[in-house]
């Protein structure tokens, strides 16, 4: 597919996990890649050159770069970044999160500032500092949410700031639509990321659950790069659940 | 007390398994005082990772907070990480207690990095700390009957359930207390 040829999709948090494969699909269908991680050291700068090299080999340009989203300096100098290496930015992605997994009652000072620096503060910097950019190209902002939005989860205190995500998605989607730029959010179900390898052991629940439950990297990706593409031009504000059916069949086990 | 259905040689043999599993690397070349993180080359998520496989195999539920998380959620925050995010003397001196004098483990170090002081015989000690609290009787029928037939899981002789441990932070809670109250580490601080 070619529906985003050309452009040049910056994707948050996306040496692994949902991140990664947002970024191979949205190079799939011809974008450039800007690969954004917080750390440059050790594991972290080595995820970044795989995913990177990912995306080269669909023939496509990566470059990663790094920045603390709670920091409105560092995002800054990554928008700035991104634009000096791309020249442009056409579809913003909003995924990378950073969360403890604890009872909201033992969370301490710096747990919830860092939650709610990162996850709430971060998402808002991002946006006000590509948006000069995305405003040039008419672009499509994508917020990554999850479950923990609508349902409680166990131990889960990101739930709470993925409810403002969506909040906040239907705010910027208004606030943005006189510029030419959409914004939308996925939310995501139950996925077999690194963070699931932390939920598993706080919700021994999970291990009752078929596979048929989980949704896979690339299922979400599939959604968002709807969203990135102009097919998806009509869609303003709005939260789209990809869960394979497991919040809308709250009264009856999920099929083996 | 002490777990006389699971030996210590046991426990060791499956945390070599599981960073073995986990690392993709050779369990026998596994030395029990390397750093896991420097030495072997794990990372945080790899822990997880680690510390899934050894619950599965012994029916435990181990810490899933580290030891200064907990010191200041029960004594006060500020008390064992300082503002810019380093270990401070009271807290080096709580984790030497914890986890042995390990080598790099110091006051001044940054709280992120304790990790990477942590060794296969850290690892060993935290889940034999709480098969070591196997309960006199089974907590569902009362009988005194408990028996190992694969010498990892222990289950109750009498209604074949089986044992149920503290988890690991609770026994860190109890222990960060009784240490505490005995040493005064944070309250002279």
């Amino acid at each position: 597919m070619t529906t985003l040829a050309g452009k040049v999709a910056l994707v948050t948090g996306s040496t692994r996990g949902i991140g990664r494969a947002i970024a191979l699909r949205l190079a799939q269908d011809g974008a450039d890649i800007a690969v954004h991680g917080r750390s440059d050291t050790g594991p972290s700068q080595a995820a970044a050159i795989e995913s990177c090299e990912a995306i080269r080999a669909l023939g496509r340009r990566a470059d990663a770069f790094t920045a603390d989203i709670a920091s409105k300096e560092e995002v800054g100098t990554l928008i700035e970044q991104v634009e000096s290496a791309f020249g442009r930015l056409d579809v913003l992605v909003l995924n990378a999160a950073r969360a403890p997994f604890k009872e909201t009652r033992r969370l301490l000072e710096r747990d919830l500032r860092q939650l709610v620096e990162v996850n709430l503060f971060g998402h808002v910097f991002c946006v006000q500092k590509a948006l000069p950019l995305l405003e040039r190209e008419g672009g499509r902002i994508v917020f990554i949410s999850s479950l923990g939005s609508r349902y409680m989860n166990p131990q889960y205190p990101l739930g709470p700031m993925k409810a403002a995500m969506e909040a906040m998605v239907r705010q910027w989607a208004e606030e943005l639509a006189g510029a030419g730029v959409g914004a939308n959010a996925v939310c995501a179900g139950l996925v077999k990321t690194d963070s699931y390898k932390t939920l598993r052991r706080l919700w021994p629940e999970l291990g009752a659950l078929p596979e048929s439950a989980y949704v896979t990297p690339e299922e979400v990706a599939d959604v968002v790069a709807f969203l990135a593409a102009p097919d998806s031009r009509a869609i303003c504000g709005q939260t789209l659940v990809v869960d394979r059916g497991l919040s809308n069949r709250v009264m009856r086990a999920p099929a083996e | 007390m002490a777990n006389p259905h699971v030996t210590r040689e046991r426990v060791e043999e499956e945390v070599r398994a599981a960073l073995a599993t986990t690392l993709r690397t050779d369990a026998d070349a596994i030395e029990l005082d390397t750093s896991i993180v420097n030495g072997l080359g794990a990372t945080s998520i790899d822990f997880l990772d680690i510390n899934f496989r050894l619950e599965n195999v012994f029916g435990v539920q181990l810490a899933t907070q580290v030891l200064l998380d907990h010191v200041e959620e029960e004594l006060g925050e500020g008390k064992a990480i300082d503002r810019d995010g380093k270990v401070t003397a009271p807290a080096a001196e709580i984790l030497k207690l914890y986890l042995g004098d390990l080598p790099g483990l110091e006051a001044g170090m940054y709280a992120d990095e304790v990790s990477t002081v942590v060794t296969p015989r850290v690892v060993a000690d935290g889940v034999v700390r709480v098969l070591d609290t196997l309960p006199d009787a089974c907590t569902h029928c009362g009988a005194s009957e408990w028996k190992s037939e694969d010498g990892a899981q222990v289950v109750c002789g009498a209604c074949g359930k089986e044992a149920v441990y503290p988890t690991g932070d609770d026994l860190t809670k109890r222990w960060i207390h009784d240490v505490e109250g005995e040493k005064q580490l944070f309250a002279n601080a």
